[in-house]
């Protein structure tokens, strides 16, 4: 199309030259018949030649413009529609590479708890190996749970999320919560490490401990093979201040931009070394979001990822 | 018989491995790609249960890699991708057998009986040393002995 254009120009060109060509050598003939112009050089001052040319100069500028607004917006088009593909094809990696992570984090819980269910109507198990295994299918289910509600509390984010509001002691939720997870994972060191007096906020208690915990499960989940978790509580500017820092592998800069889309996932799911959906980051920007706070995501000092979050003490619409 | 367990839910591992074992298969069971391309390449295994979606590298990718140098032993995809184009790329890279999850138990433990049954050699057809012409080869041992002396065989 762009070649079409150009020859199109060309053409118009040589056209417009042609024409002029003819234009000046009829006009020529016409003055020396009249006997109006002797020499060239006559004819070059000719006030009727003059105004041949620049009529003829001023079509070769305006088939110059018009060739180089059509090239320009063809540019632009093809540019736009190459963003644009670009752009649906990245969506489209993100819904496939969604959908194959929730199917495998869908379907390998209830492998899981059947298979413990099939065990035990045909074997006969030692008591031990049944408290093993019953074990494993709580674990499972409660996987399963998790993973419901975090689809359906992203579902809701979109259109009717509204914080449940009610005074809230942050730093007991986020201790409790370190905690639970200390049991949970025990060779994790955790830290947490709360700066002065902290005020109670007005805030959604789901919410918050949907965001605290996503950003501890995550620290978890990318940290290094001695992992060592930093929870920071502080108070400035009249704002709560939580960091939830690792010393994983970080987060490049290309993927900072893009960690809290919906459904984002670094790499390919086949082979993936982390388990999850891309919702967690997502589900935690839309309750900041909705609490009229902020989240960062920065690098750590020597290695890891630290999320930093700025939450209004005085909370939702209550500034 | 020996069988080489590759699956990364830790808790699908225990509870298949438990069930082989009950079986009386001896299983060797992991969770990470490159654990079980090491374990193929040290022992001799019987059948292999793979999972797809694994760390760092694929099930496929195992598979493809093993049937570079062994196309007798038999593989089984065990995995949560259950399209009609998965089960083909999984059958294209020379597995035996795709189940998809979550499976029954007694299929799974039904498929590895009937693949080991069918690909192992009879132990009746199949001397444990076999003598010609003055040479010896072991077949459990891996082992021949011929006139420039003694080889060890490839598995």
């Amino acid at each position: 199309m762009l070649l079409a254009f150009t020859w199109w120009s060309v053409l118009l060109f040589t056209k417009n030259r042609d024409a002029f060509y003819a234009k000046r050598d009829l006009l020529k003939i016409g003055l020396i018949a009249e006997r109006l112009i002797e020499s060239d050089h006559e004819f070059e001052h000719n006030i009727n030649y003059q105004e041949l040319h620049k009529e003829y100069k001023r079509q070769e500028w305006m088939i110059f413009g018009e060739a180089a607004v059509f090239v320009v917006t063809l540019i632009i088009g093809i540019w736009l529609i190459n963003r644009g593909y670009n752009r649906e094809m990245l969506s489209a990696q993100q819904r496939r590479n969604f959908l194959l992570s929730t199917t495998h984090e869908l379907k390998s819980p209830l492998a899981s708890i059947k298979l413990v269910l099939e065990t035990f109507i045909k074997r006969k198990l030692k008591p031990e190996q049944t408290e093993k295994l019953t074990h494993a299918a709580l674990q499972e289910t409660e996987r399963l749970n998790h993973l419901v509600n975090d689809l359906l509390l992203s579902a809701k984010l979109e259109v009717s999320y509204q914080p449940n509001v009610e005074e809230l002691n942050l730093a007991h939720l986020v201790g409790e919560l370190i905690e639970r997870l200390k049991t949970k994972y025990p060779v994790v060191e955790f830290q947490f490490h709360q700066n002065g007096s902290i005020p109670n906020i007005q805030a959604d208690k789901m919410g918050m401990t949907s965001v605290s915990l996503n950003l501890l499960e995550n620290a978890v989940k990318y940290s290094s093979d001695q992992p060592k978790i930093e929870v920071n509580l502080g108070l400035k500017n009249n704002k709560i201040i939580l960091n939830v820092a690792d010393n994983g592998i970080g987060i490049s800069d290309k993927e900072k931009k893009r960690i809290f889309e919906k459904f984002y996932r670094v790499g390919n799911e086949d082979t993936r070394t982390t388990k999850g959906t891309g919702l967690g980051l997502f589900i935690v920007q839309q309750i900041i979001k909705a609490h009229e706070g902020t989240i960062l995501v920065e690098d750590n000092e020597v290695t890891g990822t630290r999320f930093k979050i700025e939450l209004p003490i005085k909370g939702v619409g209550k500034k | 018989m020996r069988i080489l367990l590759v699956e990364d839910e830790e808790n699908i591992r225990k509870v298949v491995k438990l069930n082989l074992e009950m079986d009386d298969y001896e299983v060797v069971a992991t969770g990470k790609g490159r654990d079980a391309i090491k374990y193929f390449h040290e022992q001799h295994f019987d059948l292999i249960i793979l999972d797809v979606m694994l760390p760092e590298i694929s099930g496929f990718q195992i598979c493809e890699q093993i049937r570079l140098t062994n196309m007798e032993v038999p593989i089984i995809f065990v995995t949560a991708k259950d399209t009609a184009m998965d089960k083909i790329s999984g059958l294209k890279m020379g597995a035996d057998d795709y189940i998809t999850k979550p499976f029954n138990l007694e299929e799974l433990l039904l498929r590895v009986k009937n693949l080991i049954k069918r690909t192992s050699k009879s132990p009746d057809n199949l001397p444990e040393v076999y003598e010609f012409g003055g040479n010896k080869v072991n077949f459990r041992t891996f082992e021949a002995v011929g006139k420039p002396g003694e080889f060890i065989l490839t598995k």
